[in-house]
């Protein structure tokens, strides 16, 4: 006489036809879709910003993710170089005399120097086609002036969207993309 | 004396600097910008203050102890801005004692004004010149070095020309006040003048390794090789940076005193043996100063 054991599947209350499965309303994965779609620039980036921009993700406000960063952090730059070229408007440079290299920027907008050693890796950021305009022509800029590199100026505007966000925290509130970028342009 | 040579001429004594592999003297206690090293502190101010300067924000302060490099920044700002065509520099070494008019008519004179004998009269003229230079596009430009020994009424006639204005609606010229950290004291004593200063930088003394970085920029700004081997070894440097405690100027003036002591004794290198001996044996070195 044979004893019947089920086997472990047919016992499984969740276990779902194959169609059913499919048409379950899963997690998405992958990109989120948006109004326009975003593109790809590669940056050198160290090991210490890449965890500094998961961490710059916890003053986002609501319905921001961490792949909004890179966005704000163009926005942040701008909006600063902007601030610059118009406290210097009517003199014959652009950038102030004591301005002598890229470091001078960080130090003349209170930041920390970054190391200079060459432990960066190549990653790819994702960017509105805005941003990548906008972040073209500020590296335009400070390349002619410190031959400065994309990963450079980047690294700048990451910096100071750090600033930014430690100094105008936004968790908790609901704000989209665009809202956060009036009040960088308005800070 | 096998390692210099004596300058008939002028009959003094001439290191033979070449065989140091430089071609000027690499340390001097005189302020000169070209040799100026570039702390991060030194950086910090520069950035600060000609932000301010060509901002159109009106006063700086900086402040800083006696050998921190005060009067080479002080050299530095006024040979940038003088040469500039949007911009006219005027550099006062060491203010009149006391007297708000004296200022005035030394700020005028270095701008090539007319002196006049009386205050008002002294403001008036200076108002013409600013406002005119402004309405010009040019930037009139005034460096007070040693301005803590600035009193009340000067810094009353500082304000004063500080509340005239270009035709922009803009201070009608900016100012630049380095001294020693008493002048942030004595400014407390002036509240109209500081609620006007933009912005406030200080020179500390440097650390370790801008010690080092300063021996071997001001080397390499001398002409000396890179690619040599270091004339003072990394052992040296901390034995160096203890004596001097990072001012500067004291770093500059042993450096000169071991330059000349390899050379008189025909030594390749300076190193912490080396430093040790010199100190040692030269304690009245600094005299020289």
């Amino acid at each position: 006489m044979s004893t019947h054991t089920p086997r472990p599947e047919e016992n499984d209350d969740h276990k779902v036809s194959t169609l059913k499965d499919l048409l379950r309303e899963k997690p998405k994965q992958g990109r989120p879709p948006r109004m326009v779609s975003r593109q790809n620039v590669y940056v050198a980036l160290y090991p210490e910003q890449k965890k500094r921009m998961t961490e710059l993700k916890a003053y986002l406000p609501e319905g921001l993710a961490r792949a909004d960063l890179p966005d704000l952090a163009v926005s942040v730059l701008t909006a600063k170089m902007e601030a610059l070229r118009q406290a210097v408007a009517g003199r014959n440079r652009e950038i102030p005399e004591g301005v002598t290299d890229m470091d001078s920027l960080y130090l003349l907008w209170d930041l920390d120097v970054p190391p200079h050693d060459p432990a960066e890796k190549w990653t790819s950021i994702r960017l509105s086609p805005q941003q990548v305009i906008e972040l073209g022509r500020v590296h335009g800029t400070l390349n002619a002036v410190f031959g400065a590199n994309r990963s450079e100026t980047f690294s700048l505007g990451l910096a100071l969207l750090g600033q930014f966000l430690e100094q105008h925290p936004l968790q908790g509130e609901k704000l989209s993309l665009g809202e956060v970028r009036e009040l960088i342009f308005r800070a | 004396m096998g390692e210099s040579i004596l300058d008939s001429e002028l009959g003094r004594y001439k290191p033979n600097w070449e065989r140091l592999g430089v071609v000027v003297a690499p340390f001097t206690i005189e302020a000169d910008p070209r040799f100026m090293y570039l702390s991060t502190e030194t950086r910090r101010a520069l950035s600060k203050v000609s932000y301010m300067v060509e901002a159109g924000q009106g006063a700086s302060v900086i402040v800083g102890e006696v050998g921190t490099g005060k009067t080479t920044l002080a050299s530095w700002f006024h040979s940038r801005y003088d040469r500039r065509p949007d911009f006219v520099a005027a550099r006062v070494d060491e203010p009149p004692k006391k007297s708000g008019l004296l200022l005035l008519r030394r700020i005028a004179a270095e701008f090539g004004v007319r002196t006049r004998r009386a205050t008002e009269d002294q403001l008036n003229e200076l108002r013409d010149f600013l406002t005119e230079t402004t309405a010009q596009g040019v930037l009139p430009l005034v460096i007070v070095d040693e301005a803590h020994e600035l009193g009340p009424e000067q810094f009353t006639e500082l304000r004063r020309l500080l509340n005239f204005r270009d035709p922009r609606g803009g201070k009608a010229y900016q100012l630049i006040l380095l001294g020693r950290p008493e002048l942030d004291i004595i400014l407390r004593d002036s509240p109209d003048f500081n609620d006007r200063v933009a912005t406030r930088s200080s020179l500390d003394p440097l650390a370790p390794d801008d010690t080092r970085a300063l021996i071997e920029y001001r080397l390499l700004a001398a002409g000396r090789d890179n690619k040599q081997p270091p004339l003072f070894t990394e052992d040296s440097i901390l034995p160096i940076w203890r004596e001097t405690r990072g001012y500067p100027r004291s770093i500059c003036l042993l450096c000169l005193h071991l330059c000349l002591e390899l050379l008189a004794t025909g030594g390749q290198q300076v190193d912490a043996g080396f430093v040790s001996e010199f100190l040692e044996g030269h304690t009245g070195y600094r005299q020289a100063e």
